[in-house]
């Protein structure tokens, strides 16, 4: 079950991306993502978070850093020159992560209708370094993105 | 004819997309009002005349399927159309959904030509 949940996550977090932002994402082993130079800076990150209830109840984060969550909502609201407020970036991470979630439910309820989520209202939250330990497994899938140099990342914990 | 439409959606940032995806589409669009939620939506109705309705599922305070409830109890309310644009894709509330009377459905993500040809084959109903 997780395998076909990690290829279904990244085909439509790559979905997502592509048809709302207009941004391309290449999924990136852990080692890959860990030389992202983004990862190396000093820069602020932005997590969004989003639980789901259902045969398997658990959450699914994306994690982002908050400069590339603000061209992207500036893009995505058409604001041309000016640059996208945090608040706004904020609610676009929010968005993304229902849109994710809902297409990720849809997705695996096609092979199994049980699988239906019911979603709860998303959260976000601001830090200044992403913990980046080992790449998560057991009862967890995590896929990291390369989005031209800039670094997303999906976890999803389920409570089985 | 232009016609006044109602954007229901908890992100901000999603509503005026949906706004400018309605306006590049050649609807010809009207007052466009806008709504965090199903509650709000319904004091809008309350003041305020409405062609049509975009609205998302998952909110706070009052879902898309609470409000096309309570829209369905009010004779006044009940013959506007709406349309929902959401990310949930199960059977379970597009059976309601559509048994409440919905007169569409869009998925997130969408392109901006599936918004105008709903609206189009919505608003041609209509007009029969």
């Amino acid at each position: 079950m997780f395998e076909e949940m990690r290829e279904t996550a990244v085909s439509v977090t790559s979905a997502v991306f592509e048809t709302m932002l207009f941004t391309f994402l290449e999924p990136r082993g852990r080692e890959e993502a860990r030389d992202l130079s983004v990862l190396n800076s000093n820069v602020v990150f932005l997590t969004g978070e989003i639980g789901f209830l259902g045969k398997y109840s658990g959450k699914l984060r994306l994690t982002m850093p908050l400069d590339l969550a603000e061209r992207m909502a500036s893009n995505f609201m058409g604001l041309e020159e000016e640059k996208a407020t945090e608040s706004q970036a904020v609610d676009l991470v929010n968005e993304l992560c229902n849109m994710i979630c809902g297409n990720l439910s849809s997705r695996l309820a096609r092979s199994d209708q049980t699988l239906t989520w019911t979603l709860a209202i998303p959260q976000t939250r601001i830090f200044s370094h992403p913990e980046m330990g080992e790449e998560a497994g057991g009862q967890e899938v995590e896929v990291d993105f390369d989005a031209d140099g800039d670094w997303v990342n999906l976890r999803i914990q389920l409570n089985v | 004819m232009a016609y006044n439409v109602l954007i229901v959606d908890d992100s901000q940032t999603m509503r005026r997309v949906i706004q400018k995806s309605v306006a590049l589409s050649g609807f010809e669009l009207g007052d466009c009002w806008e709504a965090g939620d199903g509650r709000e939506a319904l004091q809008i109705l309350r003041s305020h005349w409405v062609d049509l309705i975009l609205a998302d599922i998952n909110m706070p305070v009052m879902n898309g399927l609470e409000m096309l409830r309570e829209l369905s109890k009010d004779e006044m309310y009940r013959s506007v159309p709406v349309i929902l644009i959401t990310t949930e894709g199960s059977e379970k509330w597009q059976d309601e959904a559509q048994a409440l009377g919905i007169k569409g459905y869009i998925q997130k993500p969408f392109h901006p030509e599936t918004i105008r040809s709903v609206l189009t084959r919505i608003m041609e109903e209509t007009r029969v």
